[in-house]
């Protein structure tokens, strides 16, 4: 990589690294491998950097980027020690911030649905969502409707607890 | 208490979670470059234990053409007569040479990392020496290979009974060559390969992280 598209590079990546840590957390939760997967994104960023035709904007295309290689760890680790965030591992004590009830409840939600909520709730487009899972963009308003109608009666129904 | 939430409520909620959550650094750099250095220690030292183990056939080597050069030797004749023997002390004195190189490669490398430079100028030290190292075998087999040629073919151009006879030779001996680089090239791919790819990823992801 040249000189001048490395420092292109840096800078998105320190201007976008929220992406990864997001993406991460959302889906793991063992420290290793929290640890073992940033430096696996930046790896896989910094490969992948060169061939980026920009036909996406950087965000996007490092959630992307960042989905994939989580999506992989996880299945790749799955069967030895690390755990994915799921409703089995979550703990039971029930959060009473509205931050935290909302971190709760996205956690509950299955990979897919839990990744079109936070691209939701970060403003991104219904057409660049389907871009960055690979789905069909079709009946993704539907989805979205359903997905925010659970989220917001589980909403409820804790602070009604 | 009852409450109506509506998407501004869980946009809010949401701002909260990436700012307190994730966009705080919830991963200390100090502690990623930690893991980098236990896992790299392991690989380096997985490599100079490979690279010992080449040095030390390379050794093995020399002493076998020596003792067998010494078995051949005719001491009623000084030179005529005991061309394989030379031949084969000048093998083995080629290989010392190259097993030397290789051992100083192997002193050269660090045993994991815990001296006092940076760990990214550690990583670059000992990626630097192991390549170095195969780059060396890789002469001194070329070397080795060009000398072995020039005694055989020499010998060959005045045995063969017919030239068709002597280009079966050639061709038996370009086949083997062929091979045994061929095996040369995937052990140390098997040895060295994935390790040395580890070692380059890990001084990019250290590159990233400074």
């Amino acid at each position: 990589m040249s000189d001048t598209l490395q420092n292109a590079f840096m800078k998105e990546i320190q201007e976008n690294e929220a992406i990864i840590h997001k993406v991460i957390g959302l889906y793991v939760d063992v420290e290793e491998d929290k640890r073992d997967l940033y430096q696996e994104v930046l790896l896989q960023a910094w490969k992948s950097y060169p061939n980026f035709k920009r036909a996406s904007k950087f965000s996007t295309w490092l959630y992307k980027l960042s989905l994939n290689t989580v999506f992989s760890f996880t299945k790749k680790v799955r069967k030895n020690t690390t755990q994915e965030i799921t409703a089995k591992n979550i703990p039971m004590v029930m959060p009473t911030k509205d931050y935290e009830i909302l971190y709760w409840i996205i956690k509950k939600l299955n990979k897919v649905d839990r990744m079109i909520m936070s691209l939701h709730l970060d403003g991104y487009k219904n057409t660049e969502i389907a871009e960055i899972l690979g789905i069909d963009s079709n009946h993704l308003n539907v989805k979205i409707h359903r997905i925010k109608g659970n989220v917001i009666s589980s909403f409820k129904k804790i602070h009604n607890e | 208490m009852n409450k109506n939430y509506s998407e501004i409520d869980l946009k809010n909620a949401w701002k909260d979670l990436s700012s307190k959550r994730f966009e705080n650094k919830i991963l200390e750099k100090e502690e990623i470059m930690e893991a980098i250095k236990s896992k790299s220690g392991l690989n380096i030292i997985s490599l100079k234990k490979s690279l010992k183990i080449k040095a030390s056939f390379c050794f093995a080597f020399v002493f076998l053409f020596i003792l067998i050069a010494l078995l051949n030797f005719d001491y009623n004749y000084k030179f005529t007569g005991n061309e394989d023997s030379y031949f084969h002390l000048l093998f083995a004195f080629i290989y010392a040479v190259g097993s030397f190189i290789l051992y100083k490669r192997y002193k050269k490398m660090d045993d994991g990392l815990y001296s006092e430079s940076s760990l990214l100028d550690n990583l670059k030290h000992n990626k630097a020496t192991i390549k170095s190292a195969l780059v060396v075998e890789r002469i001194w087999g070329i070397l080795a290979m060009i000398l072995l040629y020039a005694f055989y073919f020499s010998r060959w151009t005045t045995e063969a009974s017919s030239p068709k006879a002597l280009i079966i030779r050639i061709g038996i001996f370009f086949s083997i060559t062929v091979v045994l680089m061929y095996i040369a090239e995937l052990m140390n791919k098997k040895k060295f390969g994935s390790k040395i790819k580890e070692l380059e990823e890990d001084i990019i992801r250290l590159e990233l992280l400074e």
